[in-house]
């Protein structure tokens, strides 16, 4: 066996379900071409309750009143076709997206005992993204392609085996065309194997070249040169809600579709995600949209998970929302080793979500490493991302400033402040009220005298009877406690 | 029964636990986490212990805790490790560290006591920032906020098990943080000249009086 052929069956209908997966035992009718087009496929309860294929929607409904209908989604049988791409060529390099929901894989090359295991493997791939598929191994592509018609779920047939295959194998499950279908029942062949038992001259004389084409697939003369599927390029999954959305467990369950499906499709491409953007559409409001830099590039969907879902259990919104795009931008897988004395944090994934655990707990802007901004207005600092890279730190730390910390109070104590001979005397606040013991100062600063914002103070350092010792601040004529130095 | 002889019975019975199951309750780490300060770092016995929580307790005002915080963000950053403080009051002043040491510290600025000890119990789960300082102190005017015991027992916990240093700045005199294994007790105020000392004439300035819980004393007095 040379060739297999992986096929999803009923695979428009199925790239609809897969993202409902409470409809999967329902009487669900996929219509094409929009909502005014006739049935294109249905489930088996539908079947069962006499739906047939062409049918209007009202017609559906006159025969079985608690279908429920949908519209092909071209954008979820695209993804649909990748994720079959991706795990096809799990089971070998050369794989070909021969037509929607079904792909042929060249086996040549692959070991025998991967042939043996591979089909199976894929299928419970398949069946983590909630599709059922078929898996049909035979020595070409068009004899692998009709026994995938029969496996359940994977069925091989070896060269001994074809004819009674073939022999069984009636013409109604062929995939021909009507016409040609009408002709050989005309004629009483029924089966592949009767029909493998005609000349081919007689064929092609009588069935022109599409009875010819027929001949050589059943006879395994077809070509065994596959079209190979190219690399994935762009690493996105988007999808339109059929209702819009109010919880976050609906959207969760997107989510981790998504982001499984890009990690195998990442891993398919030897590529790894370095940056994440996702974007959330919502009922006449703009959507939210929101870019992760991970830390390290991952392949792992655990972890790009945990980030989003992290994200999005603290966002709030008053709309609805109506759709939701995964975009990641990927990356060369690189392998690096760490030192032996290495000082960086162990596991960054872990931390970045602790990271957006405490941001989601205080805000994103009450957490980080602050930065000294470049300007003598006092408390003057910004908040920057905590770097965790030991290389990127500086290599030493400078000399701890001098006198004790400052604890600031912010914002600062309004205070009533009594004077002497020009220096404060006492101090009445909410933070002190006392006598003070020995008062340094005043110290005049003032800065920035081009903005609006211009600042000048008078600090005073002040010592109070009992203990303690605290800034005072003059701006005009209002007195603050601005800290304690502790 | 007298406090003395009450304390040395707790002692005792502590003692006696540990000896019956040593699995259960860590011993008195030998593993510490240099504070950079000689004096306290000989008293501790190398420093901080490991996997464990230490409250410093000020008498009053102006004690230094706010110094010795900033003290252990500097050495942090000499000994080239990340350092964290959960800031309940959100009154860190960024410039009582090196600038250059601000690159080793996350600051969580806080708004309420609830943030502040679910941002702590965050870090030390997480496991990879070994040293986590947590000031609940309150500004005048503000009342300490009061922990439910089992909240400082969990942070506890999972202490031990990241071998984390917590270091908490309580607000409470008398200390409230159950089942720290080392409480410091400042008592000295600063005065205004101790604004001109450097960092090392502060160090021999500032003194801290060391208590041990349960029999986990080296020297200094049981908790």
């Amino acid at each position: 066996m040379t060739f297999a052929v992986i096929r999803i069956p009923g695979f428009a209908l199925q790239a609809v379900l897969r993202l409902e997966p409470g409809l999967s035992r329902r009487a669900v009718v996929l219509l094409g071409d929009g909502r005014r087009g006739g049935v294109w496929q249905m489930s088996t309860p539908a079947v069962r309750d006499g739906v047939e294929r062409g049918m209007t929607a009202a017609q559906v409904l006159a025969r079985c009143p608690g279908a429920i209908i949908r519209a092909r989604s071209f954008s979820a049988e695209e993804s649909v076709s990748r994720i079959l791409i991706s795990c096809s060529r799990s089971f070998a390099p050369r794989v070909e997206a021969t037509e929607p929901g079904l792909c042929t894989v060249d086996l040549r090359g692959v070991l025998p005992r991967h042939r043996a295991e591979h089909p199976r493997r894929i299928l419970r791939q398949l069946a983590q993204f909630g599709l059922k598929g078929r898996v049909g191994l035979a020595r070409t592509p068009a004899l692998a392609r009709f026994v995938s018609l029969r496996a359940d779920p994977v069925l091989e047939v070896d060269g001994e085996e074809e004819e009674v295959f073939l022999r069984t194998f009636p013409l109604a499950l062929a995939e021909l065309s009507p016409s040609l279908e009408a002709r050989l029942t005309e004629w009483g062949i029924t089966s592949l194997g009767a029909f493998r038992r005609l000349s081919r001259q007689s064929v092609g004389d009588r069935l022109g070249k599409e009875g010819q084409d027929l001949w050589d697939r059943v006879r395994g003369r077809d070509s065994c040169v596959l079209r190979p599927a190219s690399l994935p390029e762009t690493f996105e999954e988007n999808v339109e809600f059929e209702t819009p959305l109010e919880t976050l467990e609906p959207l969760l369950f997107y989510v981790r579709r998504f982001v499984d499906q890009l990690a195998l499709r990442l891993a398919d491409a030897c590529r790894a995600a370095e940056k994440v953007i996702l974007e959330l559409t919502r009922e006449h409001a703009p959507s939210l949209r929101r870019e992760f830099e991970l830390p390290e590039p991952t392949t792992r969907s655990e972890i790009l998970f945990r980030m989003l879902g992290t994200h999005l259990e603290s966002l709030k919104s008053e709309r609805r929302l109506t759709g939701v795009s995964l975009r990641v931008i990927p990356c060369p897988i690189q392998s690096k080793q760490r030192e032996l004395f290495d000082a960086a944090v162990r596991d960054p994934h872990h931390f970045a979500e602790t990271l957006a655990r405490l941001a989601a707990v205080v805000g994103a802007g009450n957490v980080g490493s602050p930065r000294l901004t470049p300007t003598h207005r006092p408390d003057a600092f910004c908040m920057d991302t905590l770097n965790t890279e030991e290389k990127d730190r500086p290599e030493t730390a400078g000399p701890p400033p001098p006198g004790p910390a400052l604890r600031r109070f912010r914002p600062p104590f309004p205070a009533r402040v009594r004077m002497r001979d020009g220096r404060p005397r006492s101090v009445a606040s909410r933070v002190l009220d006392a006598t003070l013991r020995d008062v340094r100062g005043p110290w005049r600063i003032s800065g920035e005298w081009w903005r609006q914002d211009r600042w000048s103070r008078e600090e005073w350092d002040v010592e109070v009877i009992g203990g303690g010792l605290y800034r005072l601040v003059r701006e005009g004529e209002t007195w603050s406690v601005e800290g304690m130095y502790d | 029964m007298a406090d003395s002889e009450q304390r040395e019975k707790l002692v005792a019975l502590r003692e006696m636990l540990r000896e019956r199951f040593p699995g259960s309750v860590p011993a008195a780490g030998t593993e510490t986490f240099a504070t950079g300060l000689p004096e306290l770092d000989s008293q501790l016995g190398g420093g901080l212990p490991l996997g464990g929580m230490t409250e410093v307790v000020a008498d009053g005002p102006s004690c230094g805790v706010q110094w010795f915080f900033s003290a252990l963000v500097n050495v942090s950053a000499v000994n080239r490790r990340l350092v964290a403080l959960v800031d309940r009051w959100d009154a860190w002043d960024p410039r009582s560290a090196a600038s250059t040491a601000l690159e080793y510290l996350l600051w969580v600025r806080c708004r309420e006591a609830g943030q502040a000890v679910r941002a702590a119990d965050i870090l030390v789960r997480d496991g990879n920032i070994p040293l986590i300082l947590m000031d609940m102190r309150p500004t005048a005017g503000s009342a300490a906020d009061r922990i439910p015991s089992q909240g400082w027992y969990r942070l506890q916990r999972c202490a031990e098990q990241s071998r984390a240093v917590l270091a908490v700045a309580s607000g409470h005199c008398g200390g409230s943080v159950p089942g720290c294994r080392l409480r410091l007790r400042l008592d000295r105020h600063f005065r205004l000249e101790h604004l001109e000392f450097s960092h090392e004439e502060l160090a021999e300035a500032w003194k801290a009086d060391v208590r041990y819980r349960g029999g986990a004393g080296r020297e200094g007095r049981a908790v």
